[in-house]
């Protein structure tokens, strides 16, 4: 699994992780956890619609405590779009990127979404 | 041919021509004099990719910078005025100058930094705009300059000048091979996600390439230093003047894997080539120069590889599935090595998003603002010069119609199902609005197909019925087959002979999507299908119900026996075409079967001879009866076409010709309630005849979410993709987060999985 160069593991947080830790008025346990770095999809970014939240991760993002990337590499673009055909974009984005860099996902989804990180990263601690 | 051909080629094809390197100097040229000619200036200076001579073909900006004599501006700088009111002044002055000579110019601040000039002319036909960004600077006392952070009003130091020298310098000192080499790196960069600026790339290069080497070993160099110093840590600004070159964490990071493993290729090409082994060292550098080296021939690949097997070469092995192969071949860039396989290169990418957008007749402005990204990178995207993130891709497959995997998926890309649709009808090709629509059309029904196979649906268009029939030579041919259609299809659905208002439910049920858009109102309906996205019908919302009805009948019959063409469009223009007079005749004889007509019309009293004979023979004799009816009594008046119109959902116009074709009505009787067609609304108003309800249409939402809805309960698709397709269907997120709250309102625990540290 990747890591910082301060050893924190890098973390690609799907949507509703993101949502539920602003929504809960905490989103600064994920800002500044010790042992991940936070990373968010510019898909996921555009899900949060709501303007309070949306200002916070903006926030997080231009004061450098969370990233945001894009993809433009083929491979993760491809498995983007093969993701999508079941789930969403934000969620696509964040299992492509975990695959296909071997990070670490952050996610809470169920059913389908739980299914592909099974299949596509496989299942931590086990 | 050589590797060092190879790369001189290379060289030739990333080259920016001399006629459009001239034009670009001059117009930069031209903003720099006019700056020196407006403020008290220090100086002026050139800066940027143009200056360092390390540019490539497309060539679409320039930079410049003027440093204003800090004596006159004495209140400037980090101490004293920020410098968004000075960059305001400077910009206002020199659009004053220049909009005489440029009038359709552009004047605005781009990024965080410039003044951005787009002359909104291309250098080249075809080329994208050309930019020239102005810095306006000052003097700095430490050694360098002071430059605007227009976002904070702040000044930010930088050492522009200086990054000019040390480029130029290393060149002479290189033998002019730093210059050649960095636009090689750039390219590299360019071609594989552009995880770094141009111009760390540049200061990457200065710590790389200190003498002079070839082309390939310089590449190599490189690219080894990258991975090695992004791997470490962010670039230093080679003047030292300002901090590290930005990059996020994650993007170093990615950024020194990609050029471990494209070093990783080169040195392997470089041994090879050593080695003699040409062509397979092109090959690895055709993968690391994509579209500026072509990979080698398949047969000097294998020629090569067989003679290096037979002299027991030991980079080369025997494979599993007894191919012969390189020791080598799997290697890639680590990104790509899990699914690459299956993506298109880049250039075929960029070649069918250009092709997908003219099929469109979107221009690259329109698409621009669609997407939210300049018209430059959507031209750098079309010619093959930037790389398209996936955001981007997902925006413009929307907006093409198309899903993103078509872009993406190796084999044939398939021509844009509204180029069929319009090929027959191409005066209304250019209706932007009614293309966009039927764009989002075709993605719902995709979307829709999408469901019915996960679903493990059989496909709507597997099971659905075609007549194969002959394409008329005659109307009159045209007629019939339109009525033995109507015949068959009712017998088959067994709708005997009543009235079939629900004709469009009667075909959503057989898996065509049914839905109505507002068209032209020259437009009444059409169709289309493909094993993409399988059949759907498309009527005018703008019409009334009556006609409505009737157009979808029309339909029905275009792709119950228009199976060969992909679609079609029913417009006014076309409706003598044969195709459209059987069609023509099915809706007529399905709404209104004859079978049915008849006994309505009874029921009237009407519709009967004047005088009916009977004969009765009793073996010997003959015995004759006569009936009389009153005269002008089966005549057919107003209200009877009124009411037989509403029985069967159709527009009095349309009973009345069926009455002519039906021989029900003589053609004098027919000329009298033409002309009194008027009276019809107030005739059905005296006699109290319900209106239709007009605000009753077909939507798609029902039709794709209802498989959404099953689909989510199956867990085949997520959450967010059932929201995701209601907002493509028009229906809040809110709305189906409230529906799914009612239908699911004790969610699962949720098990929790921590990464192993």
């Amino acid at each position: 699994m990747e890591r910082t160069s301060d050893g924190r593991l890098l973390v690609v947080a799907d949507t509703n992780v993101l949502i539920s830790f602003l929504l809960a008025g905490r989103f600064d346990l994920l800002r500044q956890h010790k042992n991940y770095r936070l990373v968010v999809t510019e898909h996921a970014r555009r899900e949060v619609t709501y303007p309070a939240q949306a200002t916070e991760l903006e926030s997080a993002i231009s004061v450098g405590d969370v990233d945001e990337i894009d993809l433009t590499d083929p491979a993760e673009i491809s498995l983007f779009a093969e993701l999508n055909t079941v789930l969403g974009r934000g969620e696509s984005a964040a299992i492509a990127v975990a695959a296909n860099r071997n990070w670490v996902i952050a996610t809470d989804e169920l059913g389908r979404a739980r299914r592909e990180v099974y299949e596509r990263i496989g299942r931590a601690g086990s | 041919m050589t590797i060092t051909d190879l790369f001189e080629e290379a060289r030739a094809r990333i080259a920016v021509p001399d006629n459009v390197l001239k034009e670009a100097r001059e117009r930069r040229d031209l903003i720099k004099k006019v700056a020196e000619e407006e403020f008290l200036t220090s100086r002026t200076f050139s800066s940027g990719s143009l200056a360092h001579g390390t540019q490539n073909d497309p060539l679409n900006d320039a930079d410049a910078g003027v440093v204003l004599d800090r004596r006159v501006y004495d209140d400037l700088g980090p101490d004293g005025k920020g410098p968004c009111a000075i960059v305001e002044e400077v910009r206002a002055i020199i659009r004053e100058r220049l909009k005489e000579e440029f009038p359709n110019a552009r004047f605005y601040t781009g990024g965080r930094r410039a003044i951005r000039i787009n002359f909104m002319e291309p250098i080249e036909s075809g080329a994208g705009n050309f930019t020239v960004d102005l810095i306006v600077a000052i003097r700095r006392e430490e050694g360098g300059l002071w430059i605007p952070d227009l976002d904070n009003d702040e000044w930010d130091p930088s050492h522009p000048e200086r990054h000019t020298e040390l480029i130029v310098d290393r060149n002479k000192a290189t033998g002019s091979r730093f210059a050649r080499i960095l636009r090689l790196a750039k390219h590299v960069n360019a071609r594989h996600g552009k995880t770094i600026f141009s111009f760390n790339v540049a200061a990457l290069g200065l710590g790389a390439i200190t003498e002079k080497v070839s082309l390939p070993e310089g590449l190599t160099l490189l690219l080894q230093h990258a991975a090695d110093s992004l791997n470490k840590g962010f670039t230093e600004d080679p003047a030292g003047v300002s901090g590290p070159i930005k990059l996020s964490v994650s993007r170093r990071k990615d950024a020194a894997k990609r050029f471990k493993a494209l070093a990783e290729l080169a040195e392997e090409a470089l041994e090879l080539d050593a080695e003699g082994q040409m062509a397979q060292a092109q090959r690895n550098w055709s993968k690391i120069l994509t579209d500026a080296i072509d990979p080698p021939s398949d047969e000097d690949l294998k020629a090569e590889l067989a003679a290096g097997l037979r002299k027991g070469n030991e980079r080369v092995r025997q494979g599993a599935g007894g191919m012969v192969v390189s020791s080598q071949l799997g290697r890639s860039i680590p990104a790509a090595r899990a699914y690459g396989d299956r993506t298109v290169p880049q250039k075929e990418l960029a070649r069918r998003l250009k092709s997908a957008r003219e099929n469109t007749g979107l221009t690259q402005q329109e698409v621009a603002e669609e997407v939210g990204i300049t018209r430059t990178a959507v031209v750098q995207i079309e010619a093959g010069q930037r790389a398209v993130n996936s955001l981007e891709l997902a925006e413009i497959a929307r907006l093409y119609g198309r899903g993103i995997a078509s872009f993406l998926s190796e084999g044939a890309f398939e021509e844009d199902p509204l180029i069929a649709l319009f090929r027959a009808a191409p005066d209304y090709a250019e209706d932007r609005r009614l293309k966009k629509e039927l764009l989002r059309c075709v993605d719902l029904c995709r979307e829709a197909a999408n469901l019915e196979r996960l679903l493990g649906l059989s496909p709507s268009h597997a099971f659905f019925v075609s007549y194969a029939i002959g394409a008329p030579s005659t109307r009159w041919e045209a007629i019939s087959q339109g009525r033995y259609l109507s015949e068959q299809e009712r017998n088959r659905l067994d709708l005997g002979t009543s009235p079939v208002w629900e004709t469009a439910e009667i075909i959503a049920r057989q898996g065509v999507r049914v839905t109505e858009y507002q068209m032209p109102d020259t437009i009444s309906g059409l169709f289309f299908h493909s094993q993409d996205v399988g059949f759907a019908v498309v009527v005018n919302r703008g019409h009334s119900r009556r006609r409505r009805l009737f157009s979808y009948a029309h339909e029905y019959c275009h792709l119950l026996a228009d199976r060969d063409r992909f679609g079609g469009i029913s417009h006014a223009g076309n409706k003598d075409e044969l195709a459209e007079v059987r069609a023509n005749a099915f809706a007529a004889h399905f709404l209104m079967p004859e079978a049915g007509v008849r006994p309505f019309l009874k029921a009237l009293g009407k519709g009967e001879a004047t005088r009916q004979n009977l004969e009765i023979y009793d073996e010997r004799n003959q015995v004759s009866a006569q009936k009389r009816m009153p005269a002008g009594s089966q005549e057919l008046r107003v209200y009877d076409v009124v009411g037989m119109s509403h029985h069967f959902g159709v527009s009095y116009e349309a009973a009345l010709y069926h009455l002519l074709n039906l021989r029900l009505l003589r053609k004098d009787n027919f000329e009298v309630l033409w002309a009194q067609k008027e009276a019809a609304e107030p005739v059905r108003h005296a006699l109290r005849i319900p209106g239709w309800d007009e605000g009753i249409h077909w939507y798609l939402a029902e039709q794709v979410l209802s498989l959404a809805f099953e689909a989510y309960r199956r867990d085949e698709i997520s959450r967010n993709k059932l929201i995701e397709l209601a907002e493509k269907a028009d229906v809040d997120r809110e709305e189906i987060e409230a529906v799914l709250h009612d239908i699911y309102p004790h969610p699962e625990p949720i098990e929790a999985i921590l990464p192993d540290e």
